[in-house]
């Protein structure tokens, strides 16, 4: 399915451009949610690996591929890589299930866009849900705002 | 934005689809989070097979929770293939006349 391997390739970019960027781009399989490397999860468990990483004397700041090093006695001493940078601060774990910043950026963003873009008119809104976030602000935004409230809620 | 496109639409619908595996729509339709791929008995080390992978979700999140919806859908794989190729195809005819 072509399709698919144009999404591969877009992807691809948007790692490419995150990459240029500065930023470091740890590549994930797609799991389920509940597996305990899905990417959402990876991401919580870095944030959190980071903070300790931080707290943590300099001379003490190893990853594991050093630990492995050190065990097979090919420790180069005092010059560690590491998967964070020695002026790492710590994590944080954006969470964009529980955090309304989510929400927000779509009551705020995609809303009004949807809005001005049919120029107001629309008779319906259907979407799916991950985080809710989209569903939650663009919904509350069109039926608040601009509409009757019913909800099913 | 004018009162008279208000008037025009003075009641925008708003609805969720759902995907397979997933528990929002028995949530929004009958008030139960429920799938019947999370039946006691049923349920999968590694859950359950749908290509739209991050979409649906089996506990209501903080923002989920804010939602306003007057109802909700299924949805399946195949339904999701063929929409997203109807957007790709659209969003290309528009963008640059390929076809």
């Amino acid at each position: 399915m072509y399709l698919i391997d144009d999404c591969l390739a877009w992807i691809n970019l948007q790692s490419q451009i995150l990459e240029a960027l500065g930023a470091t781009v740890e590549r994930v399989r797609p799991v389920s949610i509940t597996h305990k490397d899905h990417f959402v999860n990876i991401a919580r468990r870095r944030a959190s690996e980071a903070n300790e990483f931080a707290l943590k004397p300099k001379n003490l700041q190893l990853n594991d591929k050093d630990t492995a090093k050190i065990n097979g006695y090919e420790s180069d001493g005092y010059h560690y890589s590491s998967l964070f940078p020695s002026d790492c601060q710590g994590g944080f774990f954006a969470d964009q299930f529980e955090n309304l910043a989510n929400f927000r950026a779509h009551y705020q963003g995609t809303g009004p866009e949807i809005w001005e873009q049919t120029n107001g008119k629309l008779d319906a809104f259907v979407a799916a849900a991950g985080t809710g976030g989209t569903v939650a602000g663009v919904s509350t935004f069109l039926q608040v705002r601009h509409g009757t409230l019913s909800s099913t809620f | 934005m004018s009162h008279a496109q208000q008037e025009k639409n003075p009641e925008i619908k708003c609805f969720l689809v759902d995907p397979p595996g997933s528990g929002l729509y028995n949530k929004v339709t009958r008030g139960v989070m429920y799938t019947k791929e999370e039946a006691e008995g049923k349920r999968l080390k590694n859950p359950f097979d749908t290509i739209t992978e991050g979409i649906g979700i089996n506990r209501i999140t903080k923002n989920f929770a804010m939602v306003k919806l007057n109802g909700a859908f299924r949805g399946t794989d195949r339904e999701a293939v063929e929409m997203a190729r109807l957007l790709l195809t659209l969003l290309l005819a528009s963008h640059f006349s390929y076809f």
